[in-house]
């Protein structure tokens, strides 16, 4: 059979940046801690604002996603309302392996979502052995999280309870995320700028094949160039180790954003230091 | 005379006061579940009266009975009953000169069902529960809010009638007409929202209808929030600007009085503030207020000193001094300002006590609020002035903290003969180092008051001294109070613990040993621990603050808790919890987690702070002597402020 060969221009019925968005065989660990809300409030952009003073995340890997090579990917996100609308709104992601690359690219560009990717697959990687499960989140060298989990059948706090309602083996259920798109241009006299910010809302439906609840440990520290230690763990409210498949459905545009307000909340998540100013190795 | 702005007489409305001093409501639990004022509630009232408030604005009082309960043992003045006790409690504040106002309320949504049993929802602007402790919860419909504003001005009618000077009408802190009045809370498309004017339309009409029911010489307070300070969290929130605008549409509407405080429930911290929030922090706002009225304002703000009282009346801030927990902690504190003796007062430490414990009994009733320094609050018909029965009697008391201290200014007014001896060069004992991480030196001020009286009292002090069973028995005291406090627990299973890294808090603050610039890991994440992660950080430290529970500050008042972990947050310690200390080792920590995994964290040096435990070896070896009384950490380690100084007043004044 003639291999397959990539072509820079394509027929035009199929240029479009539209995969199936199904993420299948995800494994991993998910986390929900309490952290400050004032902490919290100071990482928001505008109209966004802070729901709750808690913190998800998930360390997982994606194994069959639709759309690439297996990657997998490490998440923190903060629980945030839109006028009368709830969800969570991931403040970083980051991806190692190699459908990584793949997966980072139409997450940014056509979700807005502020992911970056790590130098080595093993850089997000989690071992479950019997009851307990360790993950971790690296990135620069620097470990930006570390979560352990007791899978004990519960949580370290029962309230945690209405973070996961409806994840259980066999149920399907659904989420709420907002996502920030800011989107650039050069302005007037050349100079790129951030001349919109989009602002998305996004169902998931989750497939759960396990949901083993369990008592977690969180550590976040922070990189020169990731600030997941931003958020402090005031208590370890709890968690699970999940298999499950997860679709994305698509993206409603809830309104803009004032970029003036809410570009500087945006670009660290996006980009790292030295791709924002630069001259520090002049 | 030392503070002359204080003793000046003032005006509200067609009233004067005799003086500049406020004391504002505070829910304390002293009446009883039919709204009565009860005698204790009456003597508790008069004891500020005397000790020289100009004007008293009584705790929340009710003017609905079906869903408008905020507290188990409030005041009432929903229905006619009451209305005798209250002339009671008006005849006896105006026999020291003082004015009373009755403060008019309803918790709307800030309530609980229990206290509301023949309601199933509480009611609020907005069909939202309330965010701090939630229950079901209706938006009011247009006919109840009628009928409400009905309810505050036939009130209002039953407290003239009973002689009382003035109400309050009580729009802050999240209540129910701050339900209305905020934007944050108030998303109503009826003529009660939307707009400033819809969202002020509810406090104007019971303004209104007041001034219909009694009159409009009748004096009206109207207290407001200068700020939720939710704008930093939220798009829409109830801002200074806009509380200018309903403080001048209040003027407009003929209120008498504005009295002005800060926050909603949300942001509980600003309404009643903890140690840390430094005095007349939000007098600025209550200033800016003052500039665009031309009526008489009042304003809380951690007042504690009689200068900064003076000061803030001086520069035309506030026209009164509105105090709340200040008057709980000494009853005379106008009567002592007034007379340039700041040293006698005895100031409130911003503790919360007394707010932890009327929240304790908040729905059940059953006991009252207590003042962790004032051991008579809310007691004033159980105990007057000890008797000067002392004649001259040896009393020994071993150990200067506040037990100690306490006991020992109760046994000199009684005239016993006291001598104090304490092993340490300083007085405070845990109390003391209380007072030295960043923001809490307020913590102190009980040492200070103590310090003074027993200077008065003429109470022989003796500091570096460790007495002995035998030197006690030598001296053949009358009767010997074992105040000697507690040492920080070192656990020795712990490889390390003894290692020349390992320090305690009280070497870190009482600066025994100074840190900068080094990686810190502070064990522990109780008050002490937190406290001395913040002081430690705030000197250019990296630090990591430790803790084996799931949650930072797993024991304590939620507030403390919240401010100490705030600031965590905001000085960017690095907090772990639900790790355990395994080993101390010269660079490092190694700590297991809840999965039994091990983690080292390097670290140049390691603050324990895991509890404290009793010192009381004197107990045993004076046994068989009389009356020998022991008193707070002595007792068991790890009590608190509240537990030392109340039992060592009691064994003093029953002695």
């Amino acid at each position: 059979m003639k291999p397959e060969k990539a072509l820079f221009h394509l027929p035009e019925d199929q240029a479009f940046l539209n995969p199936i968005s199904l993420m299948g065989d995800v494994k991993g660990v998910y986390f929900t801690f309490r952290s400050d809300l004032a902490a919290i409030a100071d990482i928001i952009p505008k109209p966004l604002e802070a729901a709750f003073p808690l913190v998800s995340g998930y360390i997982v890997s994606i194994d069959k996603p639709a759309f690439t090579e297996p990657y997998r990917e490490a998440m923190i996100g903060v629980y945030v309302r839109l006028g009368a609308q709830t969800g969570l709104y991931p403040v970083s992601f980051l991806l190692s392996g190699p459908g990584a690359q793949m997966a980072t690219l139409p997450g940014r560009e056509k979700y807005g979502l502020p992911k970056k990717m790590c130098e080595n697959e093993s850089d997000i990687r989690f071992i479950r052995t019997g009851d307990v499960v360790r993950a971790y989140a690296c990135r620069h060298g620097v470990t930006l999280a570390d979560v352990s989990v007791k899978l004990d059948g519960s949580y370290n706090n029962p309230q945690t309870e209405a973070c996961y309602q409806g994840a259980a083996a066999g149920a399907v259920s659904g989420g709420t995320s907002f996502y920030m798109h800011p989107l650039m241009e050069p302005d007037e006299t050349g100079a790129p700028a951030f001349s919109k910010v989009n602002i998305y809302s996004n169902e998931a439906e989750y497939t759960y094949r396990s949901w083993e609840a369990g008592k977690v440990t969180v550590r976040l520290m922070s990189g020169r160039d990731d600030a997941w230690g931003q958020l402090p763990v005031l208590e370890n409210m709890g968690g699970a180790y999940c298999e499950s498949d997860l679709r994305m459905k698509e993206l409603v545009k809830m309104g803009e954003a004032d970029p003036a307000q809410a570009i500087s909340k945006l670009l660290t998540a996006r980009f790292d230091k030295k791709g924002l100013i630069g001259g520090d190795r002049l | 005379m030392k503070y002359e702005k204080i003793a000046e007489t003032g005006s509200i409305g067609n009233l004067t006061i005799k003086n500049r001093l406020v004391m504002t409501a505070m829910g304390v639990g002293v009446g009883s579940p039919n709204g009565q004022a009860t005698d204790a509630f009456i003597r508790f009232y008069a004891e500020r009266a005397k000790g020289g408030a100009g004007l008293i604005i009584t705790e929340i009082t009710r003017v609905n009975n079906l869903h408008g309960a905020g507290e188990y043992d409030q005041l009432s003045l929903a229905t006619d009953d009451t209305v005798p006790s209250f002339r009671k409690l008006a005849d006896v504040v105006h026999e020291y000169d003082t004015k009373i106002f009755v403060q008019l309320h309803h918790p709307g949504r800030e309530s609980h069902l229990v206290l509301n049993p023949d309601t199933r929802q509480l009611v609020s602007s907005m069909p939202v529960p309330s965010f701090v402790a939630p229950e079901p919860t209706r938006a009011l419909t247009v006919e109840e809010i009628r009928g409400l504003v009905k309810d505050f001005g036939e009130a209002a009618g039953r407290a003239k009638e009973a002689g009382i000077d003035g109400v309050e009408i009580h729009a802050a802190h999240g209540y129910l007409i701050h339900q209305f009045l905020s934007p944050f809370d108030n998303h109503r498309e009826d003529e009660y929202g939307g707009s400033a004017e819809n969202r002020r339309r509810f406090l104007m009409e019971i303004i209104a209808e007041v001034q219909r029911v009694c009159g409009k010489e009748y004096p009206i307070s109207v207290r407001l929030s200068s700020s939720e300070f939710l704008d930093g969290i939220y798009r829409e929130s109830l801002t200074l600007k806009e509380t200018i605008e309903d403080a001048k549409a209040c003027e407009k509407a003929g209120v008498a009085l504005l009295n002005i405080s800060s926050g909603t429930h949300f942001t509980g911290n600003t309404i009643v503030e903890p140690t840390s929030y430094e005095q007349g922090w939000k007098i600025p706002l209550a200033a800016e207020i003052k500039k665009a009225v031309q009526i008489p304002v009042a304003a809380t703000g951690v007042i504690r000193d009689p200068a900064y009282a003076e000061q803030i009346l001086e520069n035309g801030d506030v026209d009164f001094v509105a105090m709340g927990r200040s008057w709980l902690a000494d009853p005379e504190w106008g009567v002592k300002a007034i007379a340039g003796r700041d040293e006698e007062i005895r100031k409130c430490l911003g503790c919360m006590y007394c707010f932890e414990t009327a929240g304790n009994n908040l729905c059940t009733g059953g006991s009252h609020a207590f003042c962790s320094v004032n051991p008579y609050m809310g007691e004033e018909l159980n105990y007057g002035e000890p008797g000067k029965d002392g004649e001259g009697r040896l009393c020994v008391v071993v150990g200067a903290g506040p037990a100690g201290l306490e006991a020992a200014m109760i046994l000199g007014k009684r005239g016993f003969h006291v001598k104090v001896f304490e092993k340490r060069e300083r007085l405070g004992g845990q109390m003391y180092l209380a007072s030295l991480p960043p923001h809490r030196a307020k913590m102190g001020n009980f040492i200070r008051y103590a310090v003074k009286q027993l200077e008065t009292l003429n109470v022989d002090i003796q500091m570096n001294t460790e007495v002995t069973a035998d030197m006690i028995r030598e001296l053949n005291p009358y009767a010997v109070f074992l105040t000697t406090g507690s040492v920080p627990v070192l656990p020795g299973s712990i490889p390390g613990m003894r290692g020349e890294n390992v320090y305690v808090a009280e070497d870190v603050l009482t600066e025994k040993v100074c840190f900068s610039g080094k990686r810190m890991a502070v064990i522990g994440g109780g008050l002490t621990g937190m406290e001395t992660a913040e002081y430690l950080q705030e000197r250019g430290n990296e630090v990591i603050n430790i803790e084996m529970a799931d949650a930072m500050g797993a024991v304590g008042f939620p507030l403390m808790i919240m401010d100490a972990t705030a600031a965590l947050a905001r000085t960017g310690v690095r907090t772990m919890p639900g790790h355990k200390l395994m080993e101390i080792r010269h660079d490092s920590v190694i700590l297991e987690d809840h999965a039994g995994f091990q983690i080292e964290e390097p670290c140049d040096a390691v603050i324990v702070a895991l509890g404290v435990r009793a010192v009381n070896h004197l107990q045993e070896e004076l046994a068989g002597m009389e009356r020998v009384y022991c008193a707070g950490d002595a007792v068991r380690g790890g009590r608190r402020v509240p537990d030392a100084i109340h039992e060592a007043f009691r064994a003093a004044y029953e002695l």
